[in-house]
């Protein structure tokens, strides 16, 4: 753990291109996370009856509950997604740099 | 020493409930008070405290070993210790108590749980286990003024500790005295011993197993439970929604947002406080240095998230079917017309109704084991602020020995505890989602800012860091005070509550951001410039985590 590896290695091109990457799909998932929940959260509030609606004529499930069962639905996948990239792609491509600073 | 302390007081409850026994009994022939909930209960602390032994054995007087069980936690193991930490009693009581008073809203929390799960990983996990050791203090202090921005870390956690201790033990206090007819106060004092000892001796080991029993626990009654219901119902979801709606006082607006989120500003708060307060959380960060390194990391909050989201989707079912089921069942409604128990019993009344007896003792021994799990992994947090945060590094300014350090850490627990169990007989009667969701407003407003920012913006400095922190605590903590729910409801006050929100976080969270993000701008010192100048590094190091032990995917 010297000074010299962490300069070396923030100033390596295949670390910045994969911090930059790991920003992006950090931020994206994150904000994608955020408009979905956001939007559920935000049609409770103010259009709570679009909720409420049944799924169709013959039938009193709501689309809100199918909603909620969605959203924690996506919450898994979005984290499926993320935990595909990262054990696979990042954790390669950061071995690599590490194993080309030493 | 040690063990023959565990001994004595195993048996020491062990007689306290058996002779409990005949006096609940006379109470009444209420189904739910059976010598059967006593026997899982006593397997259940003869197990947890066998482990604790067994982890006290191990040594628990190293730091590391007493604070993250040395690391050495499998991904998949966190994973279920964290769903054990995050489904506490406060979703397995609160959340059916909720669905059944005002059906959809109970869903709008449980969804918000699950969902800052992702958000931790994504915006936190990593460089928290690649920067942290103990406590997230440690992460915040990484390149700025230790001392300082520890001391506001470790108050803000002790508060929100505290708190959420408040609503599980708020939940044990009523179950006990529902199940065995003994008094909330003897009820509080028999968690807070329990806790003590699987923290004080067993450490984060013991506490780590205690919690994965308890998730695998947890998710067995809810999955036999939310089998019966739809079994009851010829296993179609429509005649469980349809005889909801028929039975329910408010019929088909329970399938829709209703009370909870007529106030727009709330339900925004809420949300905001759902999904960032669990990035805040200090037992949740802590399970992260229980793993080695950022790939374990990851691997323990997928593994969390699929358990979670398997078990709130039951949670529906048990909802909806507390509803259908329970509703209009003259067993389980006082002369008042009250539900037994309070509304936060009703999971049990379920179980009673469903399964007998013997659904009822088991269901309650697994609520019971849920919040013993529970508050023993926030003490822990509480404790290690305490002593890691606030006495090794703000007071002794990291001249404490190893050993000195654990034994205030042991000392802490017992202090917390005594503090949350007097605290627990003021707030006796709220609903413990309802407290659940105030603590997240805090950790969202006074721990988060200041632990995002510290990792991903180079421009912190100590100076904003600890504005940032203390605004949000305290805007968090004054506005929850100024609310309807303690000014009216607890306080007794006259007049309107002079801040009309349940849920401080839609002010208090940006709140802290801007003041942080102001006073790191305009601090123009020269610690401040050393600290920007230090972000580099402290980045490739939260990235790679190549200056801890190993590197992740290598082993």
């Amino acid at each position: 753990m010297t000074e010299g590896r962490e300069y070396q290695l923030m100033r390596h091109p295949a670390f910045q291109r994969l911090s930059t990457e790991r920003l992006a799909i950090t931020l994206c998932l994150a904000a994608l996370i955020g408009v979905i929940y956001f939007g559920f959260i935000f049609c409770a509030a103010f259009r709570p009856e679009l909720l409420g609606r049944p799924l169709s004529d013959n039938t009193v499930i709501s689309v809100g509950i199918l909603a909620g069962l969605a959203m924690i639905a996506s919450g898994v996948a979005i984290t499926g997604v993320y935990i595909v990239w990262a054990n696979s792609r990042f954790d390669r491509l950061l071995l690599e740099v590490m194993d080309a600073t030493k | 020493m040690i063990i023959s302390i565990l001994k004595n007081t195993a048996l020491g409850l062990a007689t306290a409930l058996l002779s409990a026994l005949p006096a609940a009994a006379a109470v009444g022939s209420n189904s739910s008070r059976n010598p059967i909930t006593v026997i899982f209960f006593l397997t259940f602390v003869f197990v947890s405290l066998a482990i604790t032994v067994w982890a006290a054995r191990r040594s628990t007087s190293s730091t590391s070993a007493y604070y993250t069980a040395g690391g050495e936690i499998k991904g998949f193991q966190n994973g279920l210790a964290i769903a054990g930490d995050y489904t506490s009693a406060g979703t397995f009581l609160g959340v059916t108590a909720m669905i059944y008073v005002s059906g959809y809203d109970g869903l709008i929390y449980m969804i918000g749980f699950l969902i800052g799960m992702p958000m931790v990983m994504l915006l936190i996990a990593e460089p928290l286990r690649n920067l942290g050791r103990y406590t997230f203090g440690d992460v915040v202090s990484y390149r700025l003024a230790e001392r300082p921005v520890r001391a506001i870390a470790g108050l803000s956690t002790l508060v929100i500790v505290i708190v959420y201790l408040i609503s599980q033990l708020v939940g044990a206090g009523k179950l006990i005295e529902l199940l065995f007819g003994l008094p909330y106060v003897s009820a509080l004092l028999i968690i807070g011993g329990l806790m003590t000892l699987y923290v004080g001796f067993g450490g984060m080991l013991a506490t780590t197993w205690v919690q994965i029993i308890k998730a695998v626990l947890l998710m067995a009654g809810t999955l036999v439970i939310a089998f019966l219901v739809m079994a009851k119902f010829g296993f179609s979801f429509e005649a469980l929604f349809l005889k909801a709606i028929t039975v329910h006082p408010v019929h088909k607006a329970i399938m829709a947002p209703g009370s909870l989120v007529s106030n727009p500003v709330s339900a925004l708060s809420l949300g905001l406080a759902l999904i960032l307060g669990t990035a805040g959380l200090p037992h949740i960060l802590m399970r992260f240095f229980t793993v080695k390194d950022a790939r374990q990391a990851r691997i323990s909050i997928f593994v969390a998230t699929g358990f979670m989201a398997v078990f709130y989707a039951l949670m529906f079912l048990l909802g909806f079917g507390a509803i259908a089921v329970v509703s209009g069942d003259a067993r389980f409604i006082d002369e008042a017309g009250k539900v037994i128990g309070g509304n936060n019993m009703m999971v049990l009344h379920l179980a009673s109704s469903l399964g007998g007896p013997a659904l009822v003792g088991f269901s309650a021994a697994v609520a019971f084991a849920t919040i013993l799990a529970v508050v023993s992994g926030v003490t822990l947090a509480g404790a290690s602020a305490v002593s890691h945060d606030l006495y090794a590094r703000v007071v002794r300014r990291g001249k404490a020995s190893e050993k000195e350090e654990v034994l205030v850490s042991k000392i802490a627990v017992v202090g917390i505890s005594i503090v949350a169990i007097m605290l627990s007989m003021v707030f006796e009667n709220q609903n413990i989602t309802f407290i659940i969701g105030l603590v997240f407003a805090i950790a969202a407003s006074a721990n988060f800012p200041i632990l995002f920012l510290s990792i991903t913006w180079g421009g912190l400095t100590t100076r904003g860091a600890v504005a940032g922190a203390g605004v949000g605590l305290l805007a968090s903590l004054s506005m929850v005070v100024l609310s309807p729910a303690i000014w009216t409801q607890i306080l007794h006050l006259k007049g309107a509550a002079p801040v009309p929100y349940d849920n401080p976080a839609l002010f208090s969270v940006p709140l802290a951001f801007v003041v942080a993000w102001l006073v790191s701008v305009l601090d123009g010192s020269a610690s401040g410039a050393a600290e920007r100048a230090a972000f580099p590094s402290q980045f490739v190091r939260s990235q790679t985590g190549f200056h801890i032990e190993t590197v992740a995917g290598r082993n």
